[in-house]
């Protein structure tokens, strides 16, 4: 009998985080396990439902990336509606790329500046009053003030092209309610500074020259925390290209042998599979092909980097040349290195507003296609966090009669898992107490990915992180809470 | 209060929650209400729906006297509990959501000044799927405009 450790950020009242660290007697780690409640009553939410309400709908599953649901819904209704994701107008197709594209620049923005930037500054083992966001703004404020713009600018063009920051409306089956009007393209190209789309590639270019030169000098924690092999699964443009709105699936092993190539989404039922383990609430998704012990995945920036053949845009392809030389152009295997990939992510969707922009096709007035209608469709684009499932079956009213979602967070079920796993042995291992610096590993591990711990209902009188220690007895020896 | 006498004053309400969530959606509903509510003519209110706060409503709130966020409490005192909070400083496991302190901090460290900013937590009881409230959230919701409405109020009466 061993000691229990648990760490418990109890943040939402449905979705919350813990993680549990099983020693033995010596004080060994012998297993580690990372819960998260998995809210899935969306599903049955939107059944019964006119199936032109499912883009609409489910901008209530996240805060703070509605418009991937939003768009892997649309796509999934546009098939309904008979019309494949080739047959959209160019208007409403590149409106949507603009949306989609405005929300990787906006969460990823986030993420680095608000997430990651705190651990790079100032270190694991820093003071947590001064380890955060504040204490970025305190010490380089210009950093913070970028972060912030950055995030407003991408809020912008997701307000521009879905009609509100929130609950847009913009998608709709077969096409987009509006184009963009010249004053708004103007004012995203041409902006006074910096709100404009050239100092957003600037700063983007920056934030990543900012991580590679941390990395420079910190080879030893980039390269080697959290490091371990996995397959790799990502949405591919049909000539190899790095896309977030549409493509094919591939997958690739850790050594970069493809598993899946040029994959029809609309088959994915084919090739995942979805393992319920009896501890956790959340499912976890595999390759059928390599069965449930072997087939898990990593979605999201690392894995999508590692699966794409090149970058479509310039500055965003000679990073990505440096990016996969340093693995010898092998497939990249490092926890810590999804922050590089996601940078390199900003930069391209940086390059993609600026070149949209420049289409006059988002003027046009061509909005909405209509086709033979059906009663099923899938939907797939790349959310910030990795690919985004959407699956929905009508009966003959229109009406929803099954949805089937798997988020980017269920994806990364498994190598979440695994990256807490490596902090539980090579940091928890033979230890008495937990203490902060050790407990914000945890959270580095966990935070590379970004989890969504269920955005659905946000309430106060929540709880904060809880770090609760037991001995062999199961009694309750140590709490540590912040 | 340090809003000079014959300046309009300018107040922001957060209503911070998902309507999709039966209670959790108080906080928006409040916005909806208070576009319909009087206030003293000297107070210029605004009122913003936000599913969860982030980095960017340090900006958004920085050209306001006085802020209110508002959201769904999950315990504590019924209907309502108004209490006025400063800025702190979390570190954030999620990119998700930040705490109204946090946003408040964010803004003094970047801009050098904040709003003073007050906490209106409503009592709300059922979480489940559903965009209606609870028959008991919908009394604390009148209430908590009734009394919000009395506070802004206050906030005219006290300016310098």
């Amino acid at each position: 009998m061993g000691r229990k450790i648990t760490i418990e950020p109890v943040t939402r009242i449905e979705g919350h985080g813990k993680v549990t660290v099983q020693l033995d007697d010596a004080g060994h780690v012998q297993q580690s396990r990372f819960h998260i409640v998995e809210f899935r009553g969306f599903e049955r939410f939107v059944q019964g439902r006119p199936y032109w309400e499912a883009p609409v709908l489910v901008e209530r599953l996240c805060g703070i990336c509605p418009v991937s649901h939003h768009l892997a819904a649309a796509k999934a209704t546009d098939a309904i509606v008979g019309i494949g994701p080739e047959d959209l107008t160019p208007t409403g197709e590149k409106m949507r790329r603009l949306m989609h594209y405005g929300q990787m620049f906006q969460s990823h923005a986030l993420h680095f500046f608000h997430l990651a930037s705190p651990d790079l500054l100032f270190g694991a083992d820093a003071d947590p009053a001064i380890r955060n966001v504040i204490g970025v703004a305190l010490m380089h404020k210009d950093l913070a003030v970028q972060g912030v713009l950055m995030r407003k600018f991408g809020q912008e063009l997701i307000l521009a092209t879905a009609g509100k920051k929130i609950h847009g409306t913009g998608a709709v089956p077969g096409g987009i309610n509006k184009n963009l009007s010249v004053e708004e393209r103007d004012s995203f190209l041409k902006g006074p500074d910096p709100l404009n789309a050239k100092t957003m590639v600037a700063w983007a270019q920056g934030a990543l020259d900012f991580f590679k030169d941390f990395h420079k000098k910190n080879k030893e924690l980039i390269d080697g925390f959290a490091a371990f092999p996995s397959n790799h699964l990502s949405l591919v443009r049909k000539d190899g290209a790095l896309d977030f709105y549409h493509g094919a699936l591939r997958a690739i092993t850790a050594d970069g042998k493809r598993i899946l190539d040029d994959v029809d989404y609309n088959d994915y039922l084919k090739y995942i599979g979805e393992e319920v383990r009896s501890w956790s609430y959340m499912k976890f998704p595999y390759l059928r092909s390599l069965g449930k012990q072997s087939g898990w995945y990593r979605v999201g920036p690392l894995a999508r980097l590692n699966t794409c053949d090149f970058i479509p845009t310039p500055l965003a392809q000679k990073e990505f040349e440096i990016f996969r030389a340093y693995s010898k152009g092998k497939p990249n295997n490092r926890t810590l290195h999804t922050h590089w990939a996601r940078l390199i992510e900003l930069l391209h969707s940086g390059e993609v507003i600026q070149d949209l922009l420049n289409d006059p096709d988002l003027l046009g007035t061509d909005l909405v296609k209509k086709g033979k209608k059906g009663r099923e469709g899938v939907g797939l684009v790349e959310a910030p966090r990795g690919t985004l499932f959407h699956h929905y079956r009508i009966n003959s009213d229109d009406q929803i009669e099954m949805a089937n979602l798997i988020v980017s967070t269920t994806n990364n079920n498994e190598p979440m898992n695994r990256a807490v796993h490596w902090v539980a042995m090579n940091i928890l291992d033979k230890q008495k107490d937990i203490t902060e610096g050790m407990l914000n590993r945890v959270e580095i591990a966990i935070r590379a990915y970004d989890p969504c711990l269920s955005c659905a209902t946000h309430a106060l009188g929540k709880m904060p992180l809880e770090v609760e220690l037991y001995n062999a007895a199961g009694d309750l020896i140590a709490r540590k809470s912040r | 209060m340090t809003i000079p006498a014959g300046k309009r004053a300018k107040v922001l309400v957060f209503g911070i929650g998902n309507p999709g969530r039966r209670d959790d959606g108080l906080g928006p509903k409040l916005i909806e209400q208070i576009g319909g509510a009087e206030f003293p003519i000297m107070l210029n209110v605004a009122g913003e729906f936000r599913y969860q706060l982030n980095v960017e409503d340090a900006l958004t709130m920085k050209d306001f006297d006085v802020v209110v966020f508002a959201d769904a409490s999950r315990s504590g005192e019924e209907p309502i509990t108004i209490s006025e909070i400063g800025p702190a400083a979390e570190i954030a496991v999620t990119t998700h959501a930040m705490s109204p302190a946090s946003v408040v901090a964010l803004c003094l460290e970047l801009y050098g000044h904040a709003p003073r900013s007050y906490l209106l937590a409503i009592r709300g009881y059922d979480w489940d799927v559903g965009e209606d409230l609870s028959p008991a959230a919908e009394q604390n919701l009148q209430k908590a405009l009734e009394i919000l409405r009395e506070f802004i109020g206050r906030l005219e009466e006290s300016k310098g």
